[in-house]
């Protein structure tokens, strides 16, 4: 008896339909499988074969061959295992196969029967939805996750017997649609316990932070050691605009596909991806035989942050050029190329020399050449990728024990908010969408200034000798200042600030020893 | 042949001062020593074998003509102790040194002169105290005298410079080596307004071993040394053991208590050092004043009441943006074109991204 079923596998972060074709026929006992499946695809009939004979349905002693079609694709992960013991099942005419023919299965089975959950169900579902299929099978564990589906049916199983069952005809209880838009309406208690106002003062610092996140400006963040950089870049994401049901779904689709996403819960909070500078180019980029999303896939939507950022080797910095600017990462392989989103924003924190307190010359030794050599480091790739730099002062005691909390995340997250609907419908229909994507003749054309400004801003550049990046930088800079303030031109007090942030100098920002 | 070459051939070939002491003790004068038979020459006990081989090969092949040619042709004098031009401050010193190799001139024996030395990786305060305290000595007449090394040696020799006075550098190395590389320029301007010395023989490297040793000039050639910052293991201290040694003044600038970069110096006043609390005090103890107009001037700024209010505020010690804002009372916003203003004057300056020093 031949019959053929869908399942799905999912190659980076896309779900693709697999036709799993059984026939069983005469000939000598056997269990092929073919159809270019990886080793634990491979694996399946050990489980396959346990799991039907310890449902209670005798395996005959007859030739049964499992193709999985389309044939070019690399088969990958455990989601193959139930729509191929559902398949043999109706091969041998015990499930109905009218109803199984029209169904897509996902899920892993254990030998005893039981169907487990498997990664990137999501992902299935979505594309289950997009080519009209009517019913998913998979495991209960995952039956929360897909339940987002509109018009497919999602029937979560604990067994193979369930399956045979429900494919029979009989009844089962349906869960009820989770509605994602009154699912994140209700994440209003961010849970992570993550705030700005548990930063005692460094009003500057969060002005900065505050800065940069309103215009998609790329963050570096130095200071010495405990000043509370990581702390501030970990509060990022909390002001940041709430995910919208879109971006909700795409980046909880990215954690499905990755594993790891949580049981029962997606993802609601912008993700912040901490980095170490020994990360090697494939667990930044993504990569792999089978490539899997990296670091900045993982912070779409959300922070990237480098701590360290000085010890970073340049040629992995140099790898973020390019997604930066288009906003996703393609990684080729031989068969087929894997497109990941990547938008992210990028925070970087580093100590302002090796002992990491200088200016302060009681504590710090390091001699004036180390200090120029240290900032040094950061050079040419990295300090290109930085729009605004912010010293992180020390807290003083006597601030810790006054507790002036300053703005919180609230509020913060509040006139972001604001400053993004400005941004949004200044660049409709251009393709931009924050301040920082701005690009040199762009700026011109929409950071409008007061003449004081432009006096000021020229003037400040030929004193302080700014390259022309420098110069474009802080223009980009002081369009968001203006943003926050709420008004469209910008004027000279926009431009001093958005120079008080530049970073392209930051060598000579130590003592000359002539 | 004359004097110098005697010297020129004994100096030049690298034997130690212990040892040249010796020779001199033994047999009067170099030249004694150069004229003896190669027999009687190579019995002397005071060198070892490589060494007598060595300089019976100099005094062969005429080296020392060689180099004597060399030193003219770079404008570099020779001076042995002998010699008129010797500094005779120097010739008091128990270890005096038997050559100095001088380019410009030699500090004039009746000019008064004081030492400048303090930490190489000194605060931006220290900084400007030793800039000041060499500005208005080298103004008042007095020579300044340091090693041009990094830090607190730099600045006393720019202020000196920018006093229009006179000032010395005695180095570690070779006359011929700027050591550190970064201060060419500086290395230049000592040249002509004062001198460069040292007792070693030009090529010699940087070694760290030299330089201890190069403090004893230093004080030797001042008639007081001021200590700017030092800590409290400090290079600075091996002068001020010295200057103590040869019955030198010492005196040093006053920290605050806790400043690591200051302990050394505390230590020095609670041991009786003089205590520096403005450069005219220097100036008194030489006997001489402040001349007048040197006083800094405060920049106008106008009917801008904030910008003085923040000048005032911002010191030597550098300070964050949170720290000077809190201290003014100001929003932030008023504060940034603040500081454009006074760093574009000319006034302030960024230290360390974020912190703000006067210049």
């Amino acid at each position: 008896m031949y019959c053929c079923l869908k399942g799905m596998v999912v190659l980076g972060i896309e779900a693709e339909v697999v036709d799993v074709e059984v026939d069983i026929g005469n000939g000598l006992p056997a269990f092929e499988m073919v159809g270019l499946p990886a080793s634990e695809v491979r694996e399946a009939k050990e489980r396959v074969r346990a799991a039907i004979k310890n449902s209670g349905y005798a395996l005959p002693a007859k030739r049964i061959t499992v193709n999985l079609s389309p044939g070019d694709i690399p088969k990958k992960g455990t989601g193959l295992d139930l729509p191929i013991a559902a398949g043999i099942l109706c091969g041998l005419g015990i499930v109905s196969r009218h109803l199984a023919e029209n169904a897509v299965f996902a899920g892993e089975l254990g030998l005893e029967g039981t169907v487990r959950a498997c990664n990137g169900v999501l992902r299935m579902v979505q594309k289950a939805e997009s080519v009209h299929c009517c019913r998913f099978f998979l495991s209960k564990e995952n039956q929360y996750e897909a339940s987002v589906a509109e018009q497919t049916e999602v029937i979560g199983v604990r067994t193979l017997r369930e399956v045979v069952s429900i494919l029979n005809g009989e009844a089962y209880n349906a869960e009820p649609a989770v509605h994602l838009e009154d699912w994140l309406r209700d994440r209003t208690d961010r849970g992570d316990g993550l705030d700005f106002s548990q930063i005692i003062g460094q009003a500057s610092m969060k002005r900065a932070v505050k800065t940069a996140v309103a215009g998609r400006h790329n963050l570096l963040l130095i200071g010495p050691p405990g000043a509370g950089k990581t702390m501030a870049a970990k509060r990022i994401p909390g002001i940041l605009p709430q995910l919208t049901v879109r971006e909700c779904k795409e980046i909880s689709g990215i954690y499905s596909a990755a594993g790891m996403l949580e049981q029962d819960a997606f993802i609601w909070k912008r993700p912040f991806r901490e980095v170490h500078h020994s990360i090697t180019k494939q667990a930044l980029i993504g990569g792999g035989r089978y490539p899997k999303p990296g670091e900045i896939t993982l912070a779409h939507t959300g922070v990237l942050f480098l701590d360290e950022y000085g010890e970073f080797p340049a040629h992995i910095l140099e790898l973020l050029r390019q997604p930066m600017e288009a906003k996703e990462i393609c990684i080729s392989r031989l068969d087929r190329r894997y497109v990941f989103p990547a938008d992210f924003m990028l925070a970087a924190a580093m100590n302002p020399c090796k002992c990491g307190y200088y200016p302060d010359r009681n504590r710090c030794r390091c001699p004036e050449q180390e200090v120029r050599r240290y900032l040094q480091r950061i050079s040419g790739p990295l300090l290109d990728r930085i729009d605004l730099a912010v010293y992180v002062p020390k807290a003083e005691i006597e601030q810790l024990e006054n507790r002036q909390t300053g703005e919180n995340s609230a509020e913060m997250r509040e006139q972001v908010r604001a400053a993004w609907q400005l941004q949004q419908e200044r660049y409709r229909d251009t393709g931009i969408l924050f301040n920082g994507q701005l690009q040199g003749s762009q700026a011109e054309r929409y950071c409008r200034m007061t003449g004081e400004a432009k006096r000021l801003l020229s003037q400040a550049a030929r004193h302080l000798e700014f390259s022309a990046r420098g110069y474009y930088k802080v223009m980009k800079t002081a369009r968001t200042v203006a943003d926050l303030s709420g008004t469209e031109q910008i004027d000279s007090t926009h431009i001093a600030e958005a120079i008080s942030y530049r970073a392209s100098d930051l060598q000579s920002l130590t003592a000359e020893t002539g | 042949m004359e004097k110098k070459d005697y010297w020129l051939w004994l100096c030049g070939s690298g034997v130690s001062r212990q040892k040249i002491r010796k020779i001199t003790e033994h047999y009067g004068t170099v030249r004694n020593f150069f004229q003896l038979e190669k027999k009687r020459f190579f019995v002397d006990g005071i060198l070892n074998p490589e060494e007598k081989e060595r300089l019976w090969q100099r005094k062969k092949e005429k080296k020392y003509l060689e180099e004597k040619e060399q030193l003219q042709k770079k404008g570099i004098e020779f001076l042995y102790p002998e010699h008129p031009a010797y500094p005779t401050r120097l010739k008091y010193l128990s270890d005096y040194p038997y050559s100095l190799y001088v380019r410009g001139e030699v500090p004039p024996d009746r000019q008064a002169a004081a030492g400048i030395v303090g930490s190489r990786t000194c605060s931006n305060y220290g900084r400007n105290v030793a800039k000041e305290i060499g500005r208005q000595a080298a103004a008042a007449g007095i020579g300044i005298i340091s090693g041009m090394a990094r830090g607190i040696d730099t600045c006393a020799h720019l202020g000196a410079l920018s006093g229009k006075g006179k000032t010395w550098a005695v180095l570690g190395c070779g006359i011929d080596i700027c050591y550190p590389k970064e201060n060419r320029e500086l290395y230049d301007r000592i040249c002509e307004h004062g001198g460069l010395l040292t007792e070693y023989p030009p090529g010699t490297p940087p070694l760290p071993i030299l330089f201890p040793q190069r403090n004893r000039i230093i004080s030797g050639l001042s008639d007081a040394v001021v200590v700017v910052e030092a800590r409290e293991k400090s290079g600075s201290l091996i002068t001020v053991e010295f200057a103590l040694e040869q019955g030198k003044d010492v005196y040093a600038v006053p920290g605050r208590i806790g400043d690591a970069l200051n302990a050394g110096c505390n230590r020095l006043i609670q041991n009786g050092a003089g205590i520096l609390t403005a450069p005219a005090d220097l100036l008194r103890a030489f006997g001489t004043n402040c001349r007048s107009g040197q006083v800094q001037t405060v920049p106008e700024f106008g009917t801008n009441k904030y910008l003085t209010q923040l000048y005032n505020l911002i010191k030597d010690i550098p300070q964050s943006f949170d720290a000077l804002r809190e201290q003014m009372g100001i929003s932030p916003e008023q504060m940034f074109p603040l500081l454009l203003e006074l760093q574009m004057s000319g006034q302030i300056r960024e230290l360390g991204k974020g912190c703000y020093v006067r210049i």
